[in-house]
């Protein structure tokens, strides 16, 4: 009946037609009914209040139906848009595929949490070297040592000095991990609109529409269906045609356990036998791109969370309802 | 049906969008006019006053956005190359937190290799061990907090660069002209004026309360050279067999004062005032000012989750 991912599948348009249609006919039809029996029982009762309460419920009914025609519409249609219909909205260059609008937010997702994955792949790299390279032991003999049994010297750790940077790399590890659960968030977030288990609210935004201390919640399903099965996927597709996430060059964290990155010749003359390094450089570059994944994956997709709430909040205002959706928000 | 219209909305997008935001602006409008126009005619005909009231109210509402196109194309050419000002400024920040990130390193290298040294002495079956530079592990955890508040203040500087010298991709190409187009309708008004919002203060106003404060900051460290400049981490070396005086302690200890009151200081200042405090400010004056703009764009929305991410 409704697989993983509904929206903008080959299933979807006969989905809406077999079955959200009819129960949105049967939901408008019944209460139909049920208001013309009251305007009846007004009628033969002279009930005024009945009457009037009968006239704008039927208002109301036809306003949600309206609403709703227009919103599977709007869905219908939103899936033959492509990224290469955002790029012309938004004057960049046409992407070599175009691909759906819901594919390319994903993309976007996927791509700012493999850009954050990388920011963490790298500074754990750097922690890395820096703990083999703060065990380096150097051993020096003076000329006298050999006079004595069992070796006497002085030992240094040449590269001791290093684990300060631990500090930094820590933090760009921890900034980097949030990026990217803010990424899988918000791309859990989509799938779980993706599936479409918004649209069984369609019929159920009608009737509790048409029920006077249910008017919000009705009001609320159906801003929040426009916010967040257009909207919000749409400015993320937006994200995905201006911005090309290309990570950065991954650290490889298996060259920390090599035996050809300990240099024997080096350990012999007394100089550093580990061929892997870290300066202040690196504390740099990784500030850099940490700094980008946070942009990427937490500051853009906050942005399109919240104007899609903005809207959502229009929506419900445009159906005469008030709603607060800043609740919402708490998720960033 | 519903194909022809979706033809002629891209037709018409295909022929201006390629040209900038300012045409698409139009066209925007443009569609809008023509709806209210088919919502009047269709009050006309049925004689609904709400109908035609909702044409008549939206009709100020896209008025009102002409005047803000209006008022951005202004202040776009103006405005223009304070982004470039501005990034200029974060630039010769962050050129001072590197070099101090880099005194930083050289000292920590030395300091971890002197504070590391210990002998061994032996003879046969017996021996001693004892490190005499152990002291100089004393200036560790100031280094160490040293590298987290530059690590801090590199990742805000960059990310305020990334934000200020991305502004023509992200904000003039995408979120100013949807915010225009999405601000025409009014079921997408909210969201539009966000984009219109804070495009306006990330475009305008965050390199202007950047380059405000940072002048600030530049004039008073030019009057106060113990907070600016360059500094070093002198040091000596440790004389591991220095066992039986204190000559290596009172090296520290002399390093640790000199670090105290030259390199710290600076390091502080840079990180708090040059880095932390002027990227926070110019973000919080950025967001209140989105909060006041989405006012005047027409739409109260709660942007508290923006404020959030400072």
């Amino acid at each position: 009946m409704m697989d993983s991912s509904l929206f903008c599948s080959a299933t979807l348009p006969n989905f809406l037609t077999t079955e959200i249609l009819p129960l949105t006919i049967i939901a408008t039809t019944t209460f139909l009914i049920i208001i013309g029996l009251s305007f009846a029982v007004s009628q033969a009762t002279s009930n005024p209040k009945l009457s009037v309460w009968a006239k704008t419920e039927f208002m109301q009914i036809i306003f949600s139906t309206v609403f709703v025609i227009i919103l599977l519409e709007i869905i219908s249609s939103f899936c033959t848009f492509n990224t290469n219909d955002i790029a012309m909205l938004t004057g960049n260059p046409a992407p070599a595929i175009a691909i759906p609008i819901y594919d390319a937010a994903e993309k976007y997702l996927t791509e700012s949490a493999m850009y954050s994955k990388t920011v963490m792949v790298n500074a754990r790299y750097y922690l890395g070297v820096i703990n083999i390279q703060e065990m380096v032991s150097t051993w020096k003999c003076p000329s006298w040592c050999f006079l004595t049994i069992g070796g006497s010297g002085t030992s240094t750790n040449p590269n001791a000095g290093n684990s300060n940077y631990t500090s930094a790399f820590t933090l760009f590890l921890n900034s980097s991990l949030m990026s990217f659960i803010s990424s899988f968030m918000h791309l859990f977030f989509l799938k779980y609109i993706q599936s479409g288990l918004f649209l069984f609210l369609f019929p159920l935004a009608i009737i509790m529409r048409s029920l006077p201390y249910m008017r919000t919640f009705g009001a609320v399903i159906l801003a929040v269906i426009f916010a967040f099965y257009v909207l919000y996927p749409s400015l993320l597709a937006a994200f995905h045609v201006s911005f090309s996430l290309v990570p950065p060059i991954m650290m490889d964290e298996n060259e920390l356990g090599k035996d050809d990155e300990f240099n024997w010749e080096s350990a012999i003359t007394g100089q550093n036998p580990v061929k892997l390094s870290v300066s202040t450089n690196d504390i740099s570059n990784t500030a850099n791109i940490a700094a980008k994944a946070f942009f990427y994956s937490v500051f853009l997709p906050t942005i399109a969370l919240l104007a899609a709430g903005a809207a959502a909040t229009y929506v419900a205002r445009l159906m005469g309802e008030d709603i607060d959706l800043s609740k919402l928000t708490q998720m960033v | 049906m519903k194909k022809l219209a979706l033809f002629i909305i891209l037709f018409v997008f295909s022929l201006s969008f390629a040209t900038g935001w300012q045409q698409m602006s139009i066209i925007a409008i443009i569609i809008s006019v023509m709806i209210l126009g088919l919502i009047f005619a269709v009050g006309h005909i049925i004689d609904s006053n709400e109908m035609k009231f909702l044409a008549k109210d939206e009709m100020v509402q896209v008025i009102a956005t002409i005047l803000m196109i209006g008022a951005i194309t202004s202040f776009a050419a103006f405005f223009s190359s304070l982004s470039t000002d501005a990034s200029t400024s974060v630039d010769s920040s962050l050129q001072h937190i590197i070099s101090a990130n880099n005194v930083l390193g050289d000292s920590a290298t030395v300091i971890g290799k002197e504070g590391s040294k210990s002998i061994w002495c032996s003879f046969s079956a017996v021996g001693f061990g004892t490190s005499a530079c152990t002291g100089y592990r004393m200036v560790s955890p100031p280094i160490s907090m040293s590298f987290q508040l530059t690590g801090v203040a590199l990742a805000e500087l960059n990310a305020l660069k990334f934000l200020i010298d991305t502004s023509s991709t992200w904000i003039m190409n995408l979120l100013l002209p949807m915010g225009v187009f999405l601000r025409t309708f009014k079921y997408t008004r909210g969201a539009g004026s966000l984009f219109i919002a804070t495009a306006v203060a990330f475009y305008f106003v965050l390199p202007v309360a950047y380059l405000a404060i940072h002048d600030m900051i530049v004039n008073f460290m030019s009057n106060n050279p113990e907070y600016s400049g360059n500094f070093s981490f002198p040091i000596a070396e440790c004389d591991e067999y220095a066992i039986d005086n204190t000559q290596n302690e009172e090296n520290v200890i002399t390093a640790f004062s000199s670090a105290t009151s030259s390199a710290f200081p600076k390091i502080l200042y840079r990180f708090l005032i040059d880095a932390t405090l002027t990227v926070v400010v110019s973000l919080v004056v950025t967001v209140s000012a989105i909060r006041f703009l989405m006012g005047i764009a027409g739409a109260e929305i709660d942007v508290q989750a923006i404020g959030r991410l400072i």
